[in-house]
């Protein structure tokens, strides 16, 4: 199963059954344009003639979803790395283009502060393309290392993980098989996630690419908007989304049941029950959730009414090793340690049983205390200082808090410093300032002893 | 620093309310500076928030696309005025 899924030479789809159900409309844009297959073949060969030919990365910052996907392939189809930042601070992307030589930016908005590499805005053609003209193939190796996404590690230093053409097709492949999204009909992805997360990359990019799915461009946000891209959808819509997308749906009072929506997909965050049977009763369809790691993409589902057991993609085991279990087969190329404790059961269902390390997850998005820490003391004007989850163990992180000694600092100066190096949901509040830290007497920092500072 | 409007001053509070500013006295918010980032140093899960407290408090419906949302959300002042501005559409 397994080589035979990474190795298959032509894609899945019957290509014909893609063009007879979306004949013109296999992209909608927010403006109510709409894009066949056949002129994203020409778009990405159009941009793709504007990029350098030397280069080796390109930082995608695109925000539409359009353009994302047209730049995303027309770096991979020269043969050049789309690097996917965590977040739109500064101080990260210059990181990266210094970390990363050889490399441009691919943005579809002017970009407020220029980090210093060249900067290529995504145009496309206003009018449409004379429909006779053949739409050439994309050709892409599929060996071709496409995307390169960062996640934090334990270790506090972001950890590159590469992705190759054939590793992100075989994985919404496995999506596609285990949600039927290949048989049913004319639907379109509504997402609310980021196109640079791994989430968003394979379930609104890469699926509309490789199954036989359209999408809308727009990254809809609030309630309202993901109530009227839902609704613009011609033959019914697939939401991909968060919990807390869809909690703010469920308590926004809108009417969801006349949506036309089929299914809803939720990952990045565990989805409770609760909010699971309130979603599937307004918005009348089933909801499924989707387990997985930047690392691994995703590898499990489950439908969370269900109950607490996830089912494996099909080919995708796990086997314990010394320090938990390593997961493998199905579309990853190399096994990948897993970085929650699993309960494994032999027919391919497991339960989730909590995560090893220092890591917050808020949001969706990922980090270590550890590294936020390293940011934070690395500040010109902080003596000492440490962020704290001050949720009790267990329970869920809304933010996270800071205790910080910086004689002369302002609350301000210091928020701004930090903004420049890790994302906005990860800002402290309440951020405190202390005299001194409640080190005990090997120097240690305990999270007990900060969450009792904080309550002081 | 300029004074709260009493209206701005109920915005004021819902935001503090709303978001567990534990730091932050509703009075001491700076009616034009920025809510996001530079002032407040709100994000985007902080706005998906805000919008459900405003449609509650207000029955405002916030959308994304709306061209004046960097205003509108850009500082108290901004959202107060917006507020108030489509209360008084509404009734009429």
């Amino acid at each position: 199963m397994h080589q035979d899924l990474l190795n298959f030479e032509t894609l899945s789809v019957n290509e014909k059954a893609r063009s007879s159900l979306f004949t013109e409309d296999w992209c909608i844009r927010e403006n109510g344009t709409k894009i066949s297959f056949q002129q994203h073949r020409r778009d990405v060969h159009a941009l793709a003639a504007t990029l350098p030919d030397n280069a080796r990365f390109a930082l995608n910052l695109c925000q539409d979803r359009y353009h994302f996907l047209v730049a995303f392939v027309a770096v991979a189809l020269k043969r050049q790395t789309n690097l996917l930042p965590p977040n739109r601070a500064l101080g990260v992307q210059r990181e990266l283009i210094q970390q990363y030589p050889n490399c441009y930016i691919l943005c579809d908005a002017p970009l407020a502060d220029v980090p210093e590499a060249p900067v290529f805005e995504v145009k496309l053609p206003g009018k449409k393309i004379n429909r006779a003209i053949s739409s050439p193939d994309i050709g892409i190796p599929r060996d071709h290392l496409a995307a390169i996404l960062f996640t934090s590690g334990t270790s506090g230093k972001p950890v590159a993980v590469h992705k190759c053409w054939k590793e992100l097709e075989a994985e919404v492949q496995l999506t596609a098989a285990r949600f039927g999204l290949n048989r049913i009909g004319k639907r379109h992805l509504v997402a609310t996630v980021p196109p640079q997360h791994m989430f968003g990359l394979a379930n609104s990019i890469m699926l509309p690419l490789v199954c036989n799915v359209g999408f809308i461009s727009n990254r809809p946000f609030f309630p309202e908007d993901i109530r009227l891209a839902l609704k613009a959808t011609p033959g019914g819509a697939v939401l991909v989304t968060t919990p807390i997308h869809l909690k703010a749906c469920i308590n926004s009072g809108l009417n969801w049941i006349d949506c036309d929506c089929s299914l809803i997909i939720s990952a990045t965050a565990p989805l409770s029950q609760k909010l699971a049977a309130s979603a599937e009763e307004q918005f009348g369809v089933p909801v499924k959730e989707i387990y997985g790691s930047t690392e691994t993409g995703a590898i499990a589902s489950r439908r969370t009414t269900d109950g607490d057991e996830w089912l494996f993609y099909s080919g995708i085991s796990a086997q314990p090793n010394a320090d938990g279990y390593v997961v493998s087969g199905g579309h990853l190329i190399n096994p990948c340690r897993m970085s929650d404790h699993l309960q494994v059961r032999s027919d391919g269902r497991f339960r989730l049983l909590g995560r090893h390390s220092d890591m917050i997850k808020l949001a969706g998005k990922r980090a270590s205390l550890f590294e936020l820490n390293q940011k934070l003391n690395q500040i010109d004007g902080v003596i000492d200082g440490s962020f704290i989850d001050p949720a009790a163990p267990g329970r869920e992180t809304r933010r996270l808090a800071a205790i910080v000694v910086a004689p002369g600092m302002s609350r301000k100066e210091l928020q701004n410093a930090l903004a420049e190096w890790i994302d906005p949901v990860f800002l402290p509040r309440p951020l405190l300032f202390v005299d001194a830290l409640p080190r005990n007497e090997t120097g240690k920092l305990t999270q007990q002893a900060l969450r009792a500072l904080l309550k002081s | 620093m300029p004074k709260l409007s009493p209206q701005q001053l109920e915005v004021a509070n819902l935001i503090v309310d709303v978001l567990n500013l534990e730091d932050v006295d509703a009075n001491d918010i700076d009616p034009d500076a920025p809510l996001f980032r530079d002032g407040l140093g709100l994000d985007s899960i902080d706005a998906l928030e805000l919008s459900l407290a405003l449609k509650q408090r207000y029955g405002i419906e916030v959308r994304s696309k709306n061209e004046e949302n960097s205003r509108i959300f850009g500082s108290l002042a901004g959202l107060t005025d917006y507020i108030w501005r489509t209360r008084l559409d509404d009734k009429h």
